[in-house]
């Protein structure tokens, strides 16, 4: 549970009031807007532009190694936006790069909840998973990744690995590579991976 | 108008005056006054019956005007004409000439009935066929009686009957004939007479005329015929039933008379047996006692005594059940007084009880109403007699004789007839208290019980009530001597019998004196049959006695009430109980220390019950309180004992301990102070007193009266003193341990392994290594047997060892001359390769992955160092590439042995392993085999919109 200070409070209270404001205005659809209306339009939209603004800062800090500041600014925003899956996601990502992989964890669960089928969340989810060990779970994400979709090449190839080198299933591992191969050459390195693998596929067999 | 008129002769006949005149006028008649000799009045010749008289006769009042009446006749008789007339007026006027006569004879003494006698004759002259003569002739009979000529008037009477026969008045002149001839002592012609007048069977002459009969007969000395004309007349004048005192009085004096003749006959005829004659003739009379008792009392008179009795006795023969057979019975005994005859007294008394006391035929025969006088001479009779067989028992001082006995059932016997016949009688309690004695004397128990219970309990005003129900509660005393011969069942029976009767004496008796100490022996019965309760309450009644019980006999009804309550678990009061009787329990009484003992049961007791509500913490403070209220109980030690358990279990460690430490000092001798060894260890661990535990332990070790007590115990003391961080004490008794208990392994080995780590931690790492190498040769020789824990014990000094070898194989430098050092190297790599090979051996995953990546560290470190290693000196350049690769050429094998090594490590994933080593392999395949392992996995970018 978060702490929200009597500050934030009082400003997520006239958050939720202009966002009441301007549901009402939609559905009233009414040809004019009243003048305090229209004050809220105003205010709301400054606040979504001052949130947009801080998400920015946040991912800058990001960028820089300044995971711990960037952590900071997006768990702020999700305090005033609590079912932001990006923040969620963006705040797991955060986390693991500080090496906190069991918060990553928790705000992919968390995110999990929002959304069932984040599909970078799966494949995140999936990835942490293998490097706790817990590679049954690994492979449950991942596949629930490709059940969004099958040719997102992240899920698969952490598959590929997961099987090749943490399970010993090689030929599924050389599949899924293959695959990978075909939706998404652009690493060199597939190449030399599929080979090999053939090769010990071939000396297993 | 007849002269003799019947109702005049009933007067005559009932009149007691007139009985001496005619004994006199007899007597005259028959003697001469003067010249005659003086008769015996109790001669026979005396004996006569009661005069019946004309003279006796009522007379009517003499009318006024008699003489003038005659004189008026007399001037009438010359102016009758006709003879009838003439006639009848000189009869009258001979009437009333008679008549006028009769009153002068009796009032003036002047004879004038000649002038009567005149006129009579000279009308029997005259008229001498009329057939009213007879009235003139029983006139002219009357008036020579008057004048005292009885032969005239019996001859006149005589000629009357002969001429007359039918005549009216043949009854009366038959009568006054008999009477005559009877006064002329011609008894036979007197007889005859007498019987005429039955046989005319004239009511109003009909008794007399027995009677007269009877004594004709009499005279004539024939007495049983006599006899039976006296019953005749019982017959007819005594009602029914025969009453003398509702006798008609004109026959009273007659029958009295009647009686006197009787007994005479009675005597004359023998006595006794002639009454029984008399009715085995005229049968059944229901005045047989009437004619009894007065010939019983004529011979009284006579001094007859003997008799008297034998008539008496002769009824109660004849008529044992009538109701008058016990007054009969008494006359026996009125006249044995009379005569004196003393010696026989009792026996007659004896039998008026028996005879007619409560239960005899006599007594089922009659009516109870009817038997008033029986109760009367019971009444008197029965105290009489028990009371004399009681003193003649009382007197008697030879305790064992017959006659006592004899006495004492006798009294017996009438106090117990008293009680059944008056059971509402005033002196019924004091009989029943004598009788009670008599069958204590006689030491019939039972029977003095019931009479003394009887007596003191249910009559409370008898003023020896407390004297006789003591008695009662005495003789159950003796009574119980004789109980042990019963079954116990019965035994119980009559002692709770004894009980009750105890407590009713107490209960009805409470101020007499001795109470307080029966109901002291109650109570000590009632506590004997295990009663309690009754038990409390006597006690408490003893206690609250007014005047107070003695002292010793308070002390014992506090005990007996503090054992009660003991009995009845009623702890608590029973501790009270216990202290007020040991308050006022004498200083030398040598129940003194017993009774402390149950004061500090009661407390012990207290803290069972505690203990059963399971409230340890309360028994505890029970148990403890032992010491306060009874520190000198032996008890004492045993409940501290037991309330150091309890602290124990309740894990009061602290107070365990300082009570622990009491009981050592207060008992140093008590025989379970070494079980309180492991108490006290454990009280010292649980506060982490771990040192103090473990000395105590080793106090222990010296107890145990097994090898495998002392084994555990020495065990657990060195863990003890591990954990005090004593390492020394903790080493000496670990080391001690295993140098003595190689069995069982597993315990060892953790005594083994515990060395090993104190040595590494106390820097000996000798000894350590020692321990360590100790660890794998006891799993090595177990084999299969060893479990998982020593295994990994044996796996994990494995490592250690195995760490030594590699670290020795590590600080090996390859350096010039390469083949030398090399060799020096390649010896160390054998040895931590078979080290960790050693490790890898026990199968402990942790350890087998951790000896894999050593081992395959250990080739990718020589392959290194080899490629690291000084280059000679001195080489060109071409000599220096032919060098290098020389080297490469003995490194790379061993860098395939190191990636192959670390594959073998890595492949453990598959099965799940995953440990750091296992990630280290990976981690080293990276950059030993990047193109297989060196593949990173893919994440997708940061969100970059906000949502």
């Amino acid at each position: 549970m978060f702490w929200i200070s009597p500050a934030r409070q009082l400003r997520l209270l006239v958050i939720s009031c202009v966002m009441l404001i301007s549901a009402c205005s939609s559905l009233q659809k009414s040809p004019e807007l009243s003048e305090a209306q229209m004050q809220a339009q105003q205010q709301a939209r400054a606040l979504r532009a001052q949130q947009e603004g801080e998400f920015e800062k946040a991912l800058k800090l990001q960028q820089e190694d300044k995971y711990a500041e960037a952590e900071q600014v997006y768990t702020d925003l999700l305090e005033a936006l609590p079912v932001s899956q990006a923040l969620h996601f963006n705040l797991a990502h955060v986390s693991a790069q500080q090496d906190n992989e069991e918060k990553a964890i928790q705000y992919l669960d968390a995110l999990l909840v929002l959304n069932p089928a984040h599909i970078q969340a799966l494949n995140m989810r999936g990835r942490l998973a293998r490097e706790a060990g817990e590679f049954e779970q690994a492979e449950h994400y991942y596949r629930k990744a490709l059940e969004q979709n099958p040719d997102f090449v992240p899920a698969l190839r952490n598959l590929a690995i997961l099987l090749d080198l943490y399970r010993g299933r090689l030929e599924e591992a050389l599949a899924l590579y293959q695959r990978v191969q075909a939706l998404d050459d652009s690493d060199p390195r597939l190449k030399d991976w599929i080979f090999d693998l053939k090769r010990r596929v071939e000396e297993g067999s | 108008m007849r002269l003799f008129d019947k109702a005049l002769l009933r007067n005559l006949f009932s009149s007691g005056v007139l009985l001496s005149l005619l004994l006199g006028l007899s007597a005259c008649q028959m003697f001469s006054s003067s010249d005659q000799p003086v008769v015996d009045p109790n001669s026979l010749e005396a004996i006569a019956p009661q005069a019946i008289s004309p003279a006796l006769l009522d007379r009517p009042p003499i009318e006024l005007g008699i003489d003038q009446v005659i004189v008026s006749y007399t001037q009438l008789l010359p102016l009758l004409q006709r003879p009838e007339e003439k006639l009848r007026v000189l009869h009258r006027l001979a009437d009333l000439k008679l008549k006028r006569g009769e009153a002068l004879m009796v009032e003036e003494a002047v004879d004038e009935l000649d002038i009567a006698i005149s006129a009579y004759q000279g009308l029997l002259e005259l008229y001498p066929e009329r057939e009213v003569n007879d009235q003139i002739l029983y006139q002219l009979a009357k008036s020579y009686d008057l004048q005292g000529k009885s032969e005239q008037s019996l001859l006149t009477l005589t000629t009357l009957i002969e001429s007359y026969p039918q005549t009216q008045y043949a009854s009366e002149v038959q009568f006054r004939r008999g009477e005559i001839l009877f006064t002329n002592a011609d008894y036979e012609a007197a007889e005859r007479a007498f019987s005429a007048v039955v046989n005319l069977g004239d009511q109003d002459f009909l008794a007399n005329a027995h009677y007269m009969k009877g004594w004709s007969q009499f005279k004539q000395t024939r007495y049983a015929v006599a006899l039976t004309e006296y019953a005749q007349v019982l017959d007819l004048v005594l009602p029914q039933p025969a009453n003398l005192e509702q006798i008609d009085a004109k026959y009273r004096t007659m029958v009295d008379d009647l009686f006197r003749v009787m007994s005479l006959s009675f005597s004359y005829l023998g006595g006794a047996e002639a009454v029984e004659d008399l009715f085995k003739v005229v049968g059944p009379r229901d005045y047989e006692d009437l004619v009894y008792a007065r010939f019983g009392e004529h011979l009284i008179t006579k001094e007859l005594y003997t008799d008297a009795i034998a008539v008496y006795e002769g009824f109660i023969a004849r008529h044992p059940l009538h109701l008058s057979a016990p007054r009969f019975q008494i006359r026996i005994i009125e006249t044995l007084y009379r005569a004196d005859f003393k010696q026989d007294i009792l026996e007659q008394k004896i039998r008026f009880v028996d005879e007619y006391g409560l239960g005899s035929a006599f007594w089922s025969e009659n009516q109870t109403q009817d038997l008033g006088f029986v109760y009367e001479q019971l009444e008197a009779l029965i105290p009489e007699l028990a009371d004399r067989f009681y003193i003649l028992a009382q007197q008697d001082k030879n305790l064992k004789s017959k006659a006592r006995q004899s006495n004492y059932r006798k009294a017996s016997y009438y106090y117990e007839s008293f009680v059944a016949t008056f059971p509402e009688h005033p002196m019924v309690a004091n009989n029943l208290f004598l009788l009670g004695e008599s069958y204590f004397a006689l030491e019939n128990w039972p029977a003095a019980i019931v009479s003394y219970e009887a007596a003191g309990f249910d009559y409370p005003q008898y003023e020896k009530a407390a004297e006789s129900a003591y008695a009662s509660v005495v003789t159950y005393t003796r009574y119980a001597k004789q109980w042990d011969v019963l079954t116990p069942e019965l035994q119980m029976e009559k002692r709770d019998e004894q009980q009750e009767n105890r407590l009713r004496f107490v209960n009805m008796h409470s101020d007499d004196e001795r109470a307080d100490d029966v109901l002291y022996v109650s109570a000590q019965y009632a506590f004997a049959e295990k009663r309690y309760a009754q038990t409390i309450e006597m006690s408490d009644r003893l206690l609250a006695w007014l005047p107070l019980i003695p002292a010793n006999v308070r002390v014992e009804a506090r005990i007996l009430k503090a054992h009660s309550l003991y009995a009845l678990q009623d702890f608590v009061l029973a501790e009270q109980a216990y202290q007020q009787a040991l308050e006022i329990l004498p200083a030398k009484d040598a129940r003194r220390t017993a009774l402390i003992e149950n004061l500090a049961a009661s407390v012990y007791q207290q803290a069972e019950g505690h203990l059963a509500a399971g409230n340890k913490a309360a028994a505890i403070e029970e148990l403890l309180r032992i010491a306060v209220v009874a520190p000198g109980a032996a008890l004492r030690a045993n409940a501290e004992y037991d309330a150091i358990s309890y602290l124990i279990e309740l894990k009061q460690w602290p107070r365990a301990i300082s009570q622990i430490t009491l009981f050592r000092a207060q008992y140093p001798q008590h025989e379970l102070m070494n079980t309180l060894v492991p108490k006290m260890a454990l009280s010292y661990r649980e506060t982490s007193q771990w040192e103090l535990a473990a000395d105590e332990l080793k106090t222990m070790i010296a107890l145990a009266k097994t090898d495998e007590e002392k084994r555990d115990t020495l065990f657990i003391a060195a863990e003890l003193y591990d954990r005090a961080s004593n390492w020394d004490k903790a080493i000496k008794t670990y080391r001690s341990y295993a140098n003595t208990y190689a069995k069982p392994a597993d315990v060892y080995m953790e005594a083994a392994n515990r060395l090993a780590e104190l040595y590494e931690k106390t820097g000996d790492p000798l000894k350590r290594r020692f321990w360590l190498a100790k660890q794998m040769k006891t799993v090595d020789a177990l084999g299969a047997a060893a479990d998982d824990r020593m295994v990994y014990l044996a796996a994990s000094a494995s490592a250690v060892l195995a760490e030594d070898a590699f670290q020795q194989y590590k600080r090996i430098k390859l350096k010039l001359p390469l083949n030398v050092s090399m060799e020096k190297k390649t010896v160390a790599l054998e040895k931590a390769m078979k080290a960790y090979q050693k490790t890898a051996s026990y199968g402990i995953s942790s350890f087998a992955t951790e000896a894999g990546y050593r081992m395959a560290d250990i080739y990718a470190q020589l392959s290194r160092d080899l490629m690291d290693s000084d280059r000679p000196a001195g080489l060109n350049a071409l000599e220096l590439e032919q060098y290098e690769i020389l080297l490469e050429e003995q490194a790379f094998p061993f860098e395939d042995s190191a990636i192959e090594i670390h594959e073998q490590n890595a492949s453990r994933s598959w099965n799940g392993i995953y440990d750091d080593w296992v990630k280290q392999s990976f981690d080293s395949l990276k950059r030993l085999l990047p193109g297989r392992y060196d593949k990173p996995e893919l994440e997708t970018e940061v969100s970059n919109v906000l949502d």
